[in-house]
């Protein structure tokens, strides 16, 4: 007769019963192993981070022109704010920029052309390796540098620079891939700072933070709206409408339709504090994308944030796999796929 | 027969949005060791912690406490990365509510009848282009708002020394935007006489402005802040820009006769 020992619960647990118990717990935790490796670190084509680098540059290099083009105003020695108003609005936390210290117009030109030169780089991928940790720490220094003029559209830049210098996204539609083809072509060997369009890791940990990161912007998003009662009785997006600061279209005609105005409010709080769990399965996801489409679409035409509308779609691209992003490519170049 | 989900296939061909780990070669193709992964996944995890962190202590507000203790306790762990890692966020999007616009309005130079000083309104659709340079300027007049500490020592600071610190650097704050937004306008102008003033524009509600035919942009919608406790309360700004003082304002009420709330902007 086997032994009978006492458990927790006040049952008597055998050993076989207390064998199954450590059988469960192990193979829960080898699962849990096993899908989480897989959700990190599944080699992943770099296609879809590729055309990201490409939007994410190009808003980036049109952002810098804009702030080029009143400079002075901005960064100067008798900037709207001051590199010393700057350090004590940061003053004990640790948002720091070496552009809070520099006054001398030709070394803040000097630095703008940089910032320039390395957007324009970053956007065409050339030296991917190196232009995109360098547009991600310029830009960041600018954004700690501006604070008072920052909004959404400086967050999502933030964010996509930041995810994607962790990826090879120059490997693909740049001047680095071409690089690396001629090289080949020529018999030479692979250089390390010409990336290869090959699946990577790093593509696939840069894909989820990306990710992750913008389900926990929508996730705040969306709770937030929860607290604001003008978000429930429908009239949210009358006042969105009426924001004649913000208005780019005039819509206001839409008042007269305050069921729809309510139906769109309700949708856009729905969607946007359940986006975090809609966006992953299959079935779900084109509708989660078709709406953060409709929506963001909606505040870049009606709301003039073009900008920043724009680029929250670009980051809902990040959900798009390379495999089906490589194909709408070649379909719209009309290049074969291989290229 | 049902596909394995993570066989690799070759990129062209052509298929249904999925996630990206779908497609892609198992996981025992990465070429990375146990250690390597076991590393990055302690980094990915902290870094998550502190893209969440931000958002969590801002939502955590209320009147009675700056932030929920747990909230801020994580938020202070990860300070260093959070704020030179631009992750400082709370995401409130026109949220809780979408609220009136604020303004900058800048009278330069003197009243010397019959010359009228010259009034500049920060931001202005009519001067600001590209609409993204526009909007760098519109957020520098909500920041301003957003700064504002009134003069006046809080009765609440009186006793307790943490809210009395906070009030004089948050005034000491307030006076150091405001004063530099003034000498940009004088270097600018080229004028010495430089007056800035808060504006709010006040959101219609749709009896305003389908019954009333008000515009949205009726000088009756614009009201000059208050800059201390004891000038009057908002007034309406009629132009040209009235002095602080005399007309009563409009009660600033949506339609359902609540008072309209601040929200935050994008």
């Amino acid at each position: 007769m086997k032994p009978k020992v006492p458990n927790n619960s006040g049952r008597i647990a055998t050993p076989d019963t207390q064998a199954t118990w450590s059988a469960n717990i192990l193979s829960y935790v080898t699962d849990f192993s096993t899908a989480w490796n897989r959700f990190w670190f599944t080699p992943t084509f770099p296609h879809t981070l590729g055309v990201l680098r490409i939007a994410t540059g190009a808003m980036l290099f049109y952002m810098h022109m804009v702030w080029g083009s009143d400079l002075l105003s901005f960064l100067g020695p008798d900037a709207w704010l001051t590199g010393d108003v700057i350090r004590l609005i940061h003053q004990g936390d640790y948002t720091w920029s070496y552009l809070n210290y520099i006054d001398s117009p030709p070394l803040l030109w000097a630095h703008h052309a940089l910032m320039l030169m390395v957007a324009l780089c970053f956007a065409v991928g050339f030296g991917t390796r190196i232009t995109a940790p360098l547009a991600w720490f310029l830009n960041l220094m600018y954004c700690h540098r501006l604070t008072g003029h920052l909004f959404g559209l400086d967050q999502v830049m933030m964010l996509l620079l930041m995810y994607l210098m962790l990826a090879p996204c120059g490997s693909v539609y740049s001047v680095d891939a071409w690089l690396q083809r001629k090289r080949k072509r020529a018999g030479k060997s692979p250089s390390w700072w010409l990336p290869d369009a090959t699946p990577s890791s790093a593509t696939q940990v840069a894909t989820r933070l990306m990710q992750l990161h913008l389900c926990v912007i929508y996730l705040f998003g969306g709770i937030s709206k929860l607290r604001g009662e003008m978000w429930w009785d429908g009239s949210a997006l009358w006042y969105a409408l009426v924001n004649w600061e913000y208005q780019s279209i005039d819509a206001v005609w839409l008042g007269h339709y305050p069921t729809l105005l309510g139906a769109l409010a309700h949708i856009t709080i729905f969607w946007e504090t359940f986006y975090c769990a809609t966006v992953w399965p299959r079935f779900s996801r084109p509708w989660t994308l078709a709406l953060a489409i409709a929506v963001h679409g909606g505040i870049a035409i009606g709301l003039g944030m073009i900008t920043f509308g724009l680029m929250m779609i670009v980051v809902n691209l990040s959900f798009i796999s390379p495999i089906t992003m490589r194909a709408i490519v070649a379909k719209i170049t009309r290049r074969p796929a291989s290229e | 027969m049902a596909k394995d989900r993570n066989t690799a296939k070759t990129p062209n061909q052509h298929e249904a949005p999925v996630a990206s780990n779908e497609l892609a070669p198992p996981a025992s193709a990465s070429p990375w060791s146990s250690k390597w992964r076991l590393i990055l996944s302690i980094a990915v995890t902290v870094h998550m912690v502190a893209v969440f962190a931000e958002p969590f202590r801002f939502f955590t507000r209320s009147s009675q406490r700056s932030f929920s203790p747990d909230a801020g306790y994580i938020r202070s762990w990860l300070s260093a990365y959070i704020d030179f890692a631009y992750l400082h966020h709370g995401y409130f999007f026109f949220a809780p509510n979408p609220g009136p616009s604020h303004l900058i309005s800048a009278q330069i130079g003197k009243v010397t009848p019959p010359n009228q000083p010259k009034e500049i309104l920060i931001p202005d659709k009519t001067v600001q282009w590209p609409r993204l340079y526009y909007h760098r300027h519109f957020m520098l007049s909500e920041f301003l708002h957003n700064s504002f500490a009134p003069p006046e020592q809080p009765a609440e600071a009186i006793n307790d020394p943490v809210i009395d610190q906070q009030w004089r650097r948050d005034r000491e704050l307030y006076v150091a935007v405001k004063s530099s937004i003034e000498n940009h306008f004088r270097i600018s102008e080229k004028s010495e006489a430089v007056i800035v003033r808060r504006i709010e524009h006040a959101l219609p509600n749709d009896i305003q402005v389908y019954r009333d035919k008000w515009k949205l942009n009726d000088p009756r919608l614009y009201i000059v802040l208050p800059e201390s406790l004891a000038e009057q309360t908002p007034t309406l700004v009629n132009p040209p820009l009235a002095p602080v003082g005399s007309p009563v304002p409009l009660p600033m009420r949506n339609d359902s006769g609540a008072e309209v709330v601040e929200g935050g902007s994008p």
